[in-house]
């Protein structure tokens, strides 16, 4: 997958975390689908998920800046502007419901204040692709999201940090 | 039976919580030439099913039970049993990276001379870590080395017991896991340290050290820091202080009043504060003068370094470094 990235203070995707995202992310069904990417940054899972066939992507982060970023580097990737929409925010701001995959990159203690709200945005078979998760929060992300009616279908241990694909049942 | 790699020595009590965790995180190990001796100290909530279920899938736990008789007799039954020379100690509520007993295992093998390698450490989960860990935790990872561990071995205890690999034949010939009114880890390090057995930190965080409301170090009264001060007394008596019965203190508040105390039910006089306060240099506090640092010259018998103020220590550092004070020797830093 080639992603063109302008260099700046959120991450080019080199880092372990977003270099696992991406692996998962092209070796998922994404045609056609609706997909919230929480935490997005740059903007680079995003851009992957349109590349990858979505439909629908939705990209959120706290930090204007980063939106702006993002914003940037989806035109730098001729991404349609349709495709994904931006917002800054948190979690909270999101409205809409019933997306297809949830992408998080973001730290695993954040994944375990959220994980409520965040399995209710997805579909019932849908996706959901934690990931920044330090080593030593894995055990309780998954242990929490499978008692969220979850299951675990790939979890993968990198140097630092952990990323783990679920599907919600 | 072959003899395992490493045994892995923990003891639990009640435990339910985090049990599961801490057992995944040593079955990912990447060094899988390991057995675990766990040490049930009479748990009553689930943790004994948790132990069960775990040994029955893995043949390499193995479970002791014991009645609530606490942790240094856990610890002792337990290290009975482990078969290696290598000992790793883990708790029921931690976790390990799983590189962390292949890193710390070659360490051992490579250097014949170590008695305990620790590795770096992180509290976790973030939003329980208040500021005095963060800063606990960035000293203990500071100390990278034998000379540095020494240096500072009387400021804290220098490795979260969990997180160290030891050699079982070094902690055997000191005496091993000791009851004391005070922490028996502490105890069991500066007894390795006084015996001359040397350390090392792997400077890799290898190791997580779950903070959570009712751990054992906020609740027990061995943990205070009166008993932390006992412990440093009685060992700098058989070591730094060993001849003699009169020392200086650096820093002549709270802290420092209370280790005077410390200091003489060992028999030990201070007769002699320095502090940096114009307003207290020149009083005499419990028939002690105070006396400004610029005083002090090298070679004029044992200092203790006890103001309580963090980050104060490095300051003392420069100054005495100033006045030619070599540390060890002039002054020793116990806060």
């Amino acid at each position: 997958m080639d992603i063109v990235m302008q260099r700046g203070a959120f991450g080019s995707g080199e880092h372990e975390t977003t270099v696992s995202c991406l692996e998962m992310i092209e070796q998922l069904d994404l045609q056609g689908k609706r997909v919230l990417d929480l935490g997005s940054g740059t903007g680079i899972l995003g851009i992957a998920a349109s590349l990858c066939g979505a439909r629908d992507i939705l990209c959120v982060d706290i930090d204007p800046d980063a939106v702006a970023n993002a914003r940037e580097n989806c035109r730098l990737n001729k991404i349609d502007e349709g495709t994904v929409r931006h917002l800054a925010g948190t979690l909270d701001d999101v409205q809409e419901n019933r997306f297809d995959i949830v992408l998080a990159n973001i730290y695993g203690d954040i994944l375990i204040d959220l994980c409520n709200d965040l399995v209710e945005k997805v579909n019932p078979d849908g996706t959901l692709l934690l990931s920044g998760i330090l080593w030593e929060y894995n055990f309780d992300v998954r242990n929490l999201y499978e008692q969220a009616s979850c299951e675990v279908t790939k979890n993968r241990l990198m140097d630092e940090f952990s990323t783990i694909l679920l599907t919600k049942s | 039976m072959k003899t395992p790699a490493i045994s892995i020595l923990m003891a639990v009590r009640n435990e339910e919580e985090h049990l599961q965790a801490a057992v995944d995180s040593i079955r990912r190990q990447t060094l899988s030439d390991w057995e675990m001796i766990i040490v049930d100290d009479g748990s009553t909530d689930a943790t004994p099913a948790i132990l069960e279920d775990a040994a029955r899938n893995d043949s390499r736990i193995k479970i002791l039970r014991q009645e609530p008789l606490g942790l240094v007799t856990a610890l002792c039954k337990g290290m009975q049993q482990c078969r290696s020379d290598y000992i790793a100690r883990m708790d029921g509520d931690d976790i390990c990276h799983p590189r962390r007993l292949e890193k710390q295992w070659a360490h051992l093998e490579n250097h014949p001379g170590l008695a305990l390698v620790a590795t770096n450490i992180r509290y976790f989960p973030s939003h329980q870590v208040r500021g005095g860990m963060r800063h606990y935790e960035i000293w203990q990872n500071g100390l990278v080395n034998d000379d540095l561990i020494r240096r500072d071995l009387f400021v804290e205890s220098p490795f979260t017991q969990p997180s160290v690999m030891f050699r079982k034949n070094a902690v055997v010939a000191v005496g091993g896991y000791q009851e004391n009114s005070w922490g028996e880890d502490y105890d069991l390090w500066l007894r390795l340290a006084l015996a001359g057995y040397r350390f090392a930190r792997i400077p890799e965080t290898l190791f997580f050290w779950r903070e959570h409301g009712n751990r054992l170090t906020h609740l027990a009264e061995e943990f205070t820091l009166n008993a932390f001060r006992r412990c440093k007394a009685h060992y700098l008596k058989q070591s730094y202080l060993k001849d003699y019965d009169t020392v200086t203190l650096w820093g002549s508040g709270l802290e420092g009043k209370e280790w005077r105390k410390t200091l003489e039910k060992l028999k030990i006089t201070v007769h002699r504060w320095i502090d940096i306060d114009p307003r207290k240099i020149g009083q005499t506090i419990h028939g002690a003068k105070v006396e400004d640092p610029d005083v002090l010259k090298p070679g004029s018998g044992p200092m203790l370094i006890t103001i309580g103020v963090r980050g104060a220590r490095e300051l003392v550092r420069q100054k005495s470094a100033e006045l030619g004070l070599v540390e060890g020797v002039d002054y020793v830093c116990v806060t």
